[in-house]
């Protein structure tokens, strides 16, 4: 629903001048821009929505900022994420067209505009809403046909991310985040402790999203349309984006289908068996659901810690700090073998 | 306890803070009632401030794991545990280890979400009716 420019906030309105002088700079004075929502609530970006009008192109693009300030964030860069992002849209990965990233004489911070995929993302409705009945029974497996295509990228396309602390070693660079955002939890502490004990050996390094998972994606009622949220990429073993997408936070109450909420990881398993001709080690993905729980409390992590010091506190963040114990309840029951 | 953080002074504050950003974008009744909620959070804040606490029994139970003393402080004690743990000193009984974290762990979501455990893991009095979910 577009809403009228002098009901957003002072610095949505600024945004707004802002983001009109930086298409008007790249494609003419006589561009405009419409129909302006902000999409999201979201804990690390800015979110706007809005008509470009330009001739007969498709008119609704999106701006994506960057919010987390990056003396502690642990995202990937705005213009590297554009960098995947493009990488991955030109191997046919489904995915929002990259139009261009945001510069320094945009004044718009850190981010980029790309082209708007209409759809549903809330989890929860995808999981319940009869509308998504059809989307429900494809989802896995167009979910482990997209993972495979997204794995199969040549590492070169992607060069920007081999300098990323996760590209390196992963558990190494999550326990340097842990150690920034100054928040002794003794159950985490275990958990590092478990996972450097029964690290399987490495499977295959690929390009992975990082964050693939219900949610974000972009459905319609025939199925998914569109991946999104690049700021996670990283290169690694295939199976820490099984693990995420498997990881119990992600279900959404639906706790007895693994699989986002949406069914079995078998399905998804052979669904990405089936079209990369790579197999997957079963036991070894359990280790990446845990890997996934520890990231996830740290995420809530850095959220109190934003809180805390003050960068940006809000009531969110600050409810972040309190469910950590929620996620360590689920870590600690699932290393019990009480919870799968 | 050793709760995390925010912590309840913390916490009372955030709500004072955003009902205070929100005042000036309510009317009428609405906004009356925000500014009184606003004068009722900061008397609470100082109020607070005379609070002491007992130690609970988890308190006991994480002094116990680390060998403290009776008077050491419960964020002492975590921060001391994190060390021990990182330092390899229950690597010979990690299973122990995670049932005695388990134990800490219930306690503090007995606090913040009680409806999330599983029946053993809930007291008869810990869910309150009007819990709601962040």
């Amino acid at each position: 629903m577009a809403a009228a420019a002098e009901s957003f906030d002072e610095e949505t309105q600024d945004v707004i001048e802002r983001l009109r002088a930086c298409v008007r700079r790249r494609f003419g004075t006589a561009t405009a821009i419409e129909r302006i929502d902000v999409a999201t609530l979201g804990g690390s970006n800015r979110t706007l929505l809005f008509d470009l009008l330009r001739g007969t192109y498709p008119p609704r693009q999106v701006l994506r900022q960057e919010t987390v300030p990056p003396d502690y964030t642990p995202f990937l860069a705005p213009r590297d994420q554009y960098a995947v992002l493009a990488a991955a849209y030109a191997h046919g990965v489904p995915a929002p067209e990259p139009i261009f990233p945001l510069e320094a004489a945009d004044e718009l911070g850190e981010g980029y505009i790309t082209g708007a995929i209409a759809g549903e993302t809330l989890p929860k409705r995808l999981l319940t809403d009869p509308r998504y009945a059809t989307a429900r029974l494809r989802y896995l497996g167009q979910a482990g046909a997209m993972l495979a295509r997204l794995h199969a990228i040549d590492l070169a396309e992607v060069g920007v991310l081999t300098d990323v602390p996760e590209s390196d070693d992963v558990l190494t660079a999550w326990r340097a985040h842990y150690e920034r955002w100054e928040e002794p939890h003794p159950t985490i502490e275990y958990a590092f402790r478990w996972l450097e004990r029964e690290r399987p050996p490495a499977a295959r390094r690929v390009l992975l999203h990082g964050d693939f998972r219900n949610g974000n994606m972009i459905v319609g009622e025939e199925g998914i349309r569109a991946l999104l949220d690049w700021e996670c990429a990283h290169l690694g073993d295939p199976l820490e984006d099984f693990g995420w997408f498997c990881t119990r936070s992600w279900r959404f109450g639906f706790v007895d289908r693994p699989a986002g909420g949406f069914g079995q990881r078998e399905e998804f398993y052979r669904a990405y068996e089936a079209a990369s001709g790579a197999a997957l080690d079963r036991a070894a993905a359990r280790w990446w659901e845990i890997f996934g729980l520890v990231r996830w409390a740290l995420y809530n992590l850095m959220q109190l810690y934003g809180h805390r010091t003050g960068r940006r506190r809000s009531p969110a963040f600050a409810a972040c700090g309190r469910n950590t114990c929620l996620i360590e309840y689920d870590l600690l029951m699932t290393l019990a073998g009480k919870f799968d | 306890m050793a709760h995390d953080q925010p912590d309840v002074p913390d916490m009372v504050l955030t709500a004072r803070e955003f009902l205070a950003d929100l005042v000036p974008r309510l009317d009428g009744l609405d906004r009356y009632h925000a500014l009184c909620t606003v004068y009722l959070l900061d008397i609470a804040r100082r109020e607070l401030d005379e609070w002491t606490h007992d130690d609970t029994p988890d308190d006991e139970h994480l002094r116990a794991l680390t060998g403290a003393s009776g008077e050491t402080q419960p964020a002492t004690v975590v921060a001391d545990l994190c060390r021990a743990i990182r330092s390899g000193r229950f690597d010979a009984d990690l299973a122990g280890l995670r049932e005695a974290l388990l134990e800490h762990v219930v306690a503090k979501v007995r606090v913040v979400k009680p409806s999330v455990l599983v029946p053993e893991h809930r007291s008869a009095d810990a869910i309150p009716s009007g819990e709601t979910r962040e």
